[in-house]
């Protein structure tokens, strides 16, 4: 198998590492702050201070595993260099996965728990693979799995918040958040196909409380995909084919049990879809190097989300998808970076096969387990 | 459609490798490149479904009838022992380069857990002969399958500079760690 | 690890003399099975779950070594070539099933907590290793301090690796309530260190601190040589 013997992270434009990094923290600043607006005008000032708090908890914890660790890299040689280790500092590097990381918790964690999980995130996501542009697996969703896997079911969460929605109060919840924010929005179609009732049909996961504090307003997140695009940090395939898919196999699977247009719309605008969209699925180190890659990734990662989310009780099947497929994404690069870009009929068509053979399986087997 | 089921958890749910831990020492030592990943998978499918069928019969038909139970830890891993050798004879003729390449691993197959836990496993959940198959196969494959995707991660993991200590065997585990994680997202399907 | 030799491959050793303190000595913790070799890694990640199990999985294990080496030095050099591998792995197994047979009768809850890694302990890589690559060769006390030293490195692992795991997972040790202590309230473990993703990142951790650190003392030395 012949692997580029590039250096990671590999994008496809002469942007460098500093510059994406930054792009990628003006982008999830701009998230966060919208976030934390949005829900203290609706939820009011505890709610909003608890955000500030975790995302400060999140950054102070990866920064401090970032200077732990260049510490003991410096033990061997004794190069202990200041002004190397400042500059950590201000290309964000230290803060960026753990901004995201809070970003995409519930904002009823405590933080005791949203500290170990960005520790958990940054040593073994990342440092201890080498560092910035080293890794196999995205950290935040390393940081997102541990987090359901280790405080899941935990009694450790910061109690009378108003954020948290019962699930029987769906509707209300997205009204609250929805129409303030997002003008496509399926809003206007479930209030007229129904309403509560028909949300409950069919396979989707109880509304978990108050979802990822980052996922408030699809809108601000789509924005921010925009302007990562622009400046070149983020390439817009995979988060667009993602949820595409998404929707697709949820429209097909709506279709098989009767439920109208709103039911895919739900489906993207729920479970953190559109953040694992924007901030995970386009981190470009830890997705395949070229365009034909990243399409079979996006449609690989619905995939699995979609099975994930049918099938079994989680409610990260976002998370779990993203680190199922950055396992492949070593082989992914291997099958299609062989072929020459002369061969563009072959490229289409693999994609179009694992598009058919995804949407089949998924439907197919959700159907078949019902 | 049980069998479904039971193929999906022995292959993903309860992957033999990472949900329990049997098999971990070829993972970590055959893994270093996709062919020689493969080619101990493959034999490991093969070793595991023959023996896993064998033991089922000698215990059922034999032991049992004999009030021998408690023989089965010796005559289980006679078995697949005797298998595994006759695996390596054939592949020292047919394939020598795949011979050459698994090296010391291929007789400690003889001693690899999920070979032996799997047909232990197979008794202890009193399966009927065709769940046996059925499991042996799921559990082969889930092993095949994880090995194989671990073997393109490790040589994806050649060309980054992970620190001194931890290159070789201590990534490896943390790789592992997560890719268990990953597949902790299967909990749950196909029941 | 160009220098040093696994377990597992054949080591020559004089046939006279032998450092029994070394022998005994260096498998704790220069050359722990575990840490260092990476052998015997099924039950150092299956049972390690809390420090009782692996304390007794450990002498179990220990036991079964000690015994298997000393027999097979004995019967080593009267086993024709070719069926050697069999005949080992039969002393494993017949070793190893008086192990399970013992425990059933005089340790119950030990028993069922084990499951069935005691009987998995003929496929553990350590034993048959040791069998081959040092019993069959040499003199039976050497055999027998080889066993010894290996099996207590392998009880050191466990203990380590069930200790930290069942730490930070419950907040607490608990030895089959004959003794404990708690170290922090139960809300704020992380019960991932008890199920199997837990392990391995754990004995991952640890193998990698113990490389980094002997690395690092290697690099020192040189530097002093040098200097």
């Amino acid at each position: 198998m012949k692997f580029p013997l590039k250096s990671a992270p590999h994008i496809q434009g002469k942007t460098k590492n500093s510059n994406i990094l930054a792009t990628v923290l003006k982008a999830a600043l701009f998230v966060a702050v919208w976030s934390i607006f949005n829900r203290f005008f609706v939820f009011g000032i505890e709610t909003a201070l608890h955000i500030v708090f975790m995302i400060i908890a999140a950054c102070a914890a990866g920064t401090a595993a970032h200077v732990i660790f260049y510490y003991l890299g410096t033990l061997k040689n004794n190069d202990f260099n200041f002004s190397k280790f400042t500059q950590k500092f201000t290309t964000g590097e230290t803060v960026v996965t753990g901004l995201i990381l809070a970003l995409a918790m519930q904002s009823t964690s405590h933080l005791y728990a949203v500290v170990i999980v960005t520790l958990f995130a940054e040593i073994m996501g990342k440092l201890i693979f080498g560092g910035y542009g080293q890794n196999i697996f995205n950290p935040i969703a390393v940081g997102l799995v541990f987090n359901a896997l280790a405080f899941g079911g935990t009694t450790l969460t910061v109690g009378a918040l108003p954020d948290i929605v019962s699930a029987a109060t769906p509707l209300a919840w997205l009204n609250s958040q929805n129409w303030i924010i997002n003008p496509y929005t399926a809003n206007n179609f479930i209030l007229s196909s129904g309403g509560v009732l028909s949300m409950f049909l069919g396979t989707i996961p109880a509304f978990v409380g108050a979802g990822a504090i980052g996922e408030t307003s699809r809108l601000a997140l789509v924005l921010a995909l925009c302007y990562m695009c622009y400046k070149k940090a983020a390439d817009w395939t995979t988060p667009v084919i993602y949820v595409g898919v998404v929707f697709i196999i949820a429209a097909v699977y709506g279709f098989f049990i009767g439920a109208g247009f709103w039911y895919p719309v739900i489906h993207i605008l729920t479970g953190g879809v559109i953040f694992g969209a924007v901030f995970l699925a386009s981190d470009s180190v830890t997705i395949p190097f070229n365009r034909q890659g990243k399409a079979i990734f996006a449609i690989l990662l619905a995939m699995f989300t979609m099975l994930i989310r049918f099938n079994t009780s989680h409610v990260e099947g976002v998370a779990f998808s993203i680190i199922l497929m950055n396992m492949m994404v070593p082989f992914i690069d291997s099958k299609t970076l062989n072929i020459t870009s002369k061969k563009i009929g072959a490229k289409v068509a693999s994609v179009a096969i694992t598009f058919a053979v995804a949407l089949i399986f998924v439907v197919g087997f959700t159907i078949l387990f019902s | 459609m049980e069998y479904l089921s039971l193929f999906i958890g022995a292959t993903l749910v309860t992957n033999i490798i990472l949900a329990s831990f049997l098999g971990i020492c070829p993972v970590i030592g055959v893994s270093k490149k996709v062919s020689s990943a493969l080619g101990m998978g493959g034999a490991v499918i093969f070793v595991t479904v023959v023996s896993s069928a064998a033991t089922w019969l000698i215990y059922h038909l034999l032991l049992v009838g004999l009030g021998l139970e408690f023989m089965r830890t010796i005559v289980f891993i006679l078995i697949v022992a005797s298998l595994v050798q006759f695996v390596e004879m054939f592949m020292k003729k047919f394939t020598p380069a795949l011979y050459k390449v698994l090296g010391v691993f291929l007789p400690l197959m003889a001693t690899n857990c999920a070979i032996i836990g799997a047909a232990l496993i197979n008794i202890d959940r009193d399966f009927t002969f065709t769940s046996t198959i059925v499991h042996a196969f799921g559990v082969s494959i889930g092993f095949t399958l994880v090995i194989f995707i671990f073997s393109t991660i490790r040589e994806r993991l050649e060309t980054s500079n992970t620190p001194e200590g931890f290159k070789g065997v201590p990534i490896a585990l943390v790789v592992v760690t997560i890719m268990a994680m990953g597949f902790f997202g299967f909990v749950g399907l196909g029941s | 690890m160009s220098n040093q030799v696994s377990p597992t491959e054949t080591v020559n050793v004089p046939t006279t003399k032998y450092n029994y303190k070394a022998l005994l000595t260096d498998g704790i913790l220069k050359e722990n099975p575990v840490f260092k070799y990476m052998l015997a890694l099924c039950p150092a990640l299956a049972i390690t779950s809390n420090t009782f199990n692996s304390f007794g999985l450990g002498i179990i294990t220990l036991i079964v070594l000690v015994t298997t080496n000393t027999a097979i030095s004995i019967i080593g050099r009267f086993v024709p070539n070719e069926i050697r591998i069999p005949i080992y792995i039969t002393v494993i197994a017949v070793a190893v099933t008086i192990m399970e047979m013992l425990t059933h009768a005089f340790m119950p809850a030990l028993f069922s907590a084990l499951g069935l890694f005691i009987a998995l302990v003929v496929s553990n890589c350590l034993v048959l290793g040791r069998a081959e690559a040092f019993a069959s060769k040499n003199s039976v006390v050497a055999s027998f301090c080889d066993g010894l030293g290996n099996g207590l490195g392998f009880l050191f692992a466990m203990i380590v690796l069930g200790f930290f795991r069942e730490l930070l997972g419950t907040g607490a040790i608990d030895f089959d309530g004959i003794f404990g202590f708690r170290l922090f309230p139960q809300e704020y473990a992380i019960p991932l260190f008890i199920q199997p993703m837990g392990a391995f990142a754990t004995l991952g951790v640890i193998v990698g601190i113990t490389a980094s650190v002997s690395i690092l003392k290697n690099h020192k030395k040189t530097q002093k040589k040098g200097a």
